[in-house]
């Protein structure tokens, strides 16, 4: 499998950012890991990467939901009124610690492709290449 | 008798002698004589009937002008020219007193005329006074007139029944409403209200007319069919009496009754009412206790698990400074140090947060605790002298304006931590432009004291309504803190019967405002 040329992490905890940073060096899936503490600083970097050479469009994003200042619902609902072209082949996968029913019920309608908890293993993330990112 | 003896005396002539047999006698007797009517013989009884006047040897019309008046001259005049003689029965004659007052009388009379060698010469009159009859009479019927109008009047609906097969004799207007459209007057009881037969009623009203005793009954359900043939529940409390007839032989029955339809109808549906109001409250008391016992249970489960938490996370960080020590220095540019550093960062977290969770299960526990009037200026010195590193670090002033009130109803314990809580958050997001300031108010409002918490920090953006007040929300991220102090002063201020509310402006501040009972 090719490797991404991004992949965005979406968590307010560094802790957690690290990690899971390690977990995708380590698989060596991607050629750029971006990092952003909220929504809000995820939505500035899905906006602004046409502008920045450097910087790719990331193909897949893991989103906390709890995060301050814009968390993961409210995330999902900026991104949803994005511009086509900047929402097409962005692959969303949520992130969770609680798999509470209210919460399920809510993911029902948003743009995510899959669910998954915490904490994010080299397993979870070579299934969601293998089910997302396989040529066909 | 008043015939015979009249006819017996006409044909004699009239002598004194003769007349002493009427003297004495109760009837009242006189003679008149000739054309004019003079009066030649007036018994004591006739004589009392006009008291004060002389009589004997004058004419009818001078001494009885009502006589005249009231058409009795002219039937004298009649018999004195016909012979024919005249029988009045309770002629009305008024008589006027010697005090001038009018006594109405009433007279059944004979006027006869008697002759001489053939020839009429006089009238004489036997008269029996009936005044006391008729006026009884009169009397009786307008009892009985009264009587029927009573009867028929009466808020009650009353029937008189008559004889073994309980004819309809009298029927008053409301009886009969109540059985509107059903001929009842002339028809037995059981062929006009078929329904009743083989009830209860009938039964009774048989054993009335039978013992002669009275029979009461309330609220007694009778079903009757409507005018439109439907058959209705209505009630009735009423009372069957034996009439008696002069010889005191029961000879009909008489019933009172009183419709109460409305009053049972209302008084059964107050009863379900409250039943049901019942039922409910005791499936409220049932929910309730449900609730305080599963409560209990959180509690203590929170209690448990986080006292049962502490061991491993407290080895895990016993483990983490062994660690250290075991490593060799790290090299440059080894991820190690910072690695470690995020481990304790995680750790200690962890610690924080089972020591909330306690203080938590702690407050429910301590909830219980009655609160008393404590002094409000006091406790929140106190609150500021705990915060005293904080505000030296700072800068900041906090402000105390509360002489409006005195005391609140509350456990000091936990007014300060409301106060430690609300000044160390307006303290801790601060804005960094400017010294922190903080203004505490207290005014009364209502039943209530509202004490206000106001800041020039940061502000905070409340159209994200995101649960401020919620278990482990935060605002903002760069302050330590696990987000739990909000949620404790929420459920501190609720469990008194309390409430918080905040008002902000980004870039401007907040104002806290809690309100305790009085």
């Amino acid at each position: 499998m090719p490797k991404l040329k991004s992949i965005l992490l979406v968590d307010d905890d560094p802790t957690t950012n690290y990690l899971n940073k390690k977990v995708l060096d380590r698989l060596g899936v991607t050629e750029q890991v971006l990092v952003a503490l909220n929504g809000e600083e995820a939505l500035q970097i899905l906006t602004t990467e046409c502008t920045d050479a450097s910087r790719a469009r990331p193909a897949l994003i893991f989103l906390d939901i709890n995060m301050p200042q814009m968390d993961g619902f409210e995330f999902l609902d900026a991104f949803g009124k994005l511009p086509q072209e900047q929402r097409q082949a962005v692959v969303i996968v949520m992130l969770t610690t609680s798999v509470h029913a209210s919460d399920l019920e809510r993911l029902k309608s948003l743009p995510i492709k899959a669910l998954v908890n915490k904490p994010l293993t080299p397993a979870k993330v070579e299934e969601i290449l293998t089910a997302h990112f396989s040529a066909p | 008798m008043v015939a015979s003896i009249a006819m017996s005396f006409t044909s004699a002539a009239p002598h004194a002698e003769q007349y002493q047999v009427f003297d004495q006698t109760p009837a009242a007797v006189a003679v008149f004589r000739g054309p004019e009517h003079c009066f030649a013989y007036v018994n004591e009884a006739y004589a009392r009937l006009f008291p004060g006047r002389e009589l004997l040897g004058r004419n009818l019309a001078d001494v009885q002008p009502e006589a005249v008046q009231q058409g009795f001259s002219a039937l004298l005049d009649g018999v004195y020219q016909t012979g024919t003689p005249f029988v009045g029965t309770e002629l009305p004659l008024a008589i006027r007193q010697a005090d001038g007052s009018s006594r109405a009388a009433f007279f059944t009379f004979t006027y006869q005329a008697y002759r001489e060698r053939g020839e009429i010469v006089g009238v004489s009159v036997f008269a029996f006074d009936v005044s006391d009859q008729v006026h009884g009479r009169r009397a009786r019927d307008l009892e009985q007139q009264r009587l029927r109008q009573l009867f028929m009047e009466a808020p009650a609906a009353i029937c008189i029944l008559h004889g073994p097969n309980l004819v309809f004799e009298l029927v008053n207007p409301r009886y009969q409403a109540i059985f509107r459209g059903r001929p009842l007057e002339g028809r037995p009881l059981l062929e006009a209200l078929p329904e009743i037969v083989d009830t209860v009623v009938a039964a009774t009203m048989r054993r009335v007319y039978e013992s002669g005793e009275s029979h009461e009954e309330a609220e007694m359900l009778i079903p009757l069919v409507r005018e439109d043939g439907v058959t209705e529940e209505r009630y009735f409390n009423y009372i069957q009496q034996a009439r008696r007839n002069e010889d005191g032989h029961v000879d009909g029955v008489l019933v009172f009754a009183f419709e109460v339809t409305e009053q049972v109808r209302a008084r059964k549906a107050s009863e379900a009412a409250t039943q049901t109001a019942q039922a409910l409250a005791a499936e409220i008391i049932a929910t309730n206790g449900q609730l305080t016992r599963t409560n209990i249970d959180l509690d203590n489960f929170i209690y448990t698990a986080s006292h049962d938490l502490r061991a491993p996370i407290s080895n895990l960080e016993g483990l983490l400074h062994v660690l250290q020590g075991e490593l060799p220095a790290p090299t440059p540019g080894s991820e190690v140090p910072a690695i470690l550093g995020m481990m304790q960062d995680a750790v200690d977290r962890f610690t924080r947060t089972i020591v909330h969770l306690t203080d938590l299960s702690k407050l429910q526990k301590e909830h219980e605790q009655p609160a008393s009037e404590v002094l409000l200026r006091p406790i929140l010195e106190d609150a500021r002298a705990d915060l005293a590193p904080l505000v030296a670090e700072t800068g900041a002033t906090i402000d105390l304006d509360v002489d409006a009130v005195t005391t609140v109803t509350f456990t000091a314990k936990n007014l300060r931590s409301v106060a430690y809580n609300l000044l160390g958050n307006a303290l801790k997001y601060r804005d960094p432009a400017r010294p922190p300031h903080v203004r505490v108010r207290a005014r009364l409002e209502g039943d209530a004291v509202a004490l206000e918490f106001q800041d020039n920090g940061l502000g905070l953006d409340l159209s994200r309504e995101r649960g401020l007040f919620g278990m482990f929300r935060r605002y903002h991220t760069h302050v330590e803190g696990s987000g739990i102090g909000l949620y404790m002063v929420k459920r501190m201020l609720e469990n008194a019967g309390g409430r918080i509310e905040v008002r902000s402006q980004v870039g401007e501040g907040s104002t806290f405002t809690v309100y305790f009972q009085r």
